[in-house]
């Protein structure tokens, strides 16, 4: 008897997801409530990015494949990262070899994503162009990026972000846990930081920055 | 007697929705799985539906540009064929109108485009009494019925409701076939449906005078 294959219609060439569960999931299972529906997913531009971070609203969006995703904001995550950013900028003075950036500073990473990390250190000797820091997104990558993890940001997520900052040629990424008071430091795309530091430890720049640190317990100490 | 313009309206401008979690009650909180993401979410046409329904056989239903799966399943279509044939016994002698299935497109008032699971249109709803021939034609359901399957929500359920009898729908009737029971609609407002088991009669009322079906014999024992 003649075996019959089962008659499969023909999907569009163009189908990277079965359905927008799979797509979701691929963005890290973010909130619906932080995707953009204005444009619609899939359609935004880097236009778009900045008619939001720079409109009235000040939304701070971050671009990934063609669709804006709302970062979290929140009083104490904002004092940790200026904490950590005027740590930076403290160590950095005078010494000419690089700028701190803060939440509403965008990064285009590779494959066009733009992201906003909370607290990034960029060095002079990593940038295209000497003017590349007058554009309003920065053409190339942080050397370090540090996120202030939100309620609403998802481990899904944050692997993601980890993976797009290596790839486009990030050489440090501290994520701060405000709600265990720990950092998480990863020095490659990996699922799982180099180490993760406590309370009693000291956050340092890995050999980016030599002499920089701060200690952990100074970075989350609000009184 | 309703009475129905030929010319379908205008397509109402796409709907635009601040973030994902808002498009998403706007479409009745579907599982994210039956939403279609090629074409993306908002920018689907009716020709696209009809690629789907025709041409790949797979039902979907047109919501404000995004395209959304309708559950499918082997008791659902039984009991839809059961009630259809019921209704064909009736409508056919008597030429009172069409009976169709789960395929038939039909344009709504709204701008969305719907699929009940079975449907009869009355011959008084459409013009030219005469069985419509557009592909998704702008007439009402005179009757619209849907068998609920596990992953239709209540939400959807409300708004496909309202959205029958603002096109004109006379009746809705869900049908449960988990609980063996009948939700009669003669209006959109919930408090009013009537909820028939197995003893009741479900009944034409003044959409199809005479046409009455013992609630049972839709859900007969087949094991």
């Amino acid at each position: 008897m003649a075996m019959t294959t089962p008659h499969r219609p023909a999907l569009p060439p163009n189908a990277k997801y079965a359905n927008f569960a799979d797509w979701w999931h691929e963005m890290g299972d973010l909130p619906l409530e932080r995707i953009v529906m204005d444009p619609w997913i899939g359609m935004a531009t880097e236009r778009d990015l900045l008619k939001l971070i720079e409109g009235a609203d000040k939304r701070l969006c971050e671009l990934v494949d063609g669709t804006l995703v709302e970062k979290p904001v929140g009083i104490k995550e904002s004092r940790i990262a200026i904490k950590l950013s005027t740590a930076l900028s403290v160590f950095l003075a005078g010494k000419k070899l690089g700028f701190v950036s803060g939440e509403a500073g965008p990064f285009r990473l590779r494959a066009k994503r733009v992201r906003l990390p909370d607290v990034a250190y960029t060095s002079h000797a990593s940038l295209p162009a000497p003017d590349s820091a007058d554009a309003p997104i920065l053409p190339s990558p942080p050397t370090i990026a540090a996120e202030v993890i939100s309620e609403s940001n998802t481990t899904a997520e944050m692997r993601r972000k980890i993976r797009e900052y290596f790839e486009s040629g990030t050489r440090l990424v501290s994520l701060i846990y405000p709600k265990t008071r720990t950092i998480a430091v990863f020095e490659s795309a990996s699922d799982e930081p180099a180490r993760v530091l406590t309370e009693g430890e000291t956050l340092d720049a890995a050999g980016i920055l030599p002499g920089f640190s701060i200690t952990v317990a100074a970075l989350f100490d609000l009184s | 007697m309703t009475t129905v313009t030929s010319t379908p309206p205008s397509p109402s401008p796409v709907a635009k929705f601040e973030n994902a979690a808002e498009w998403w009650h706007a479409l009745g909180d579907v599982p994210l799985e039956r939403v279609v993401m090629d074409p993306p979410p908002g920018t689907a046409t009716e020709q696209d539906l009809l690629v789907f329904v025709e041409r790949d056989k797979r039902l979907v239903e047109l919501i404000d540009g995004t395209l959304v799966e309708k559950p499918v399943g082997y008791e659902e279509s039984f009991i839809a064929l059961l009630l259809a044939t019921a209704l064909n016994n009736f409508v056919r002698p008597r030429t009172l109108g069409f009976v169709a299935g789960a395929d038939a497109t039909l344009h709504m008032r709204s701008g969305r485009v719907r699929l009940p699971d079975v449907s009869f249109v009355s011959i008084d709803d459409v013009p030219g009494r005469q069985r419509p021939k557009e592909p998704i034609p702008l007439v009402p359901p005179t009757i619209a019925a849907e068998v609920i399957s596990q992953t239709n929500t209540s939400m959807e359920m409300r708004q496909k409701t309202k959205e029958y009898f603002e096109s004109g729908s006379k009746l809705v009737w869900l049908i449960y076939p988990k609980t063996r029971t009948i939700a009669v609609f003669d209006r959109p407002a919930e408090e009013t449906a009537r909820l028939l088991t197995e003893n009741d009669v479900l009944d034409g009322g003044d959409a199809l005078p005479g046409f009455t079906l013992r609630v049972a014999e839709l859900f007969p024992d087949v094991r």
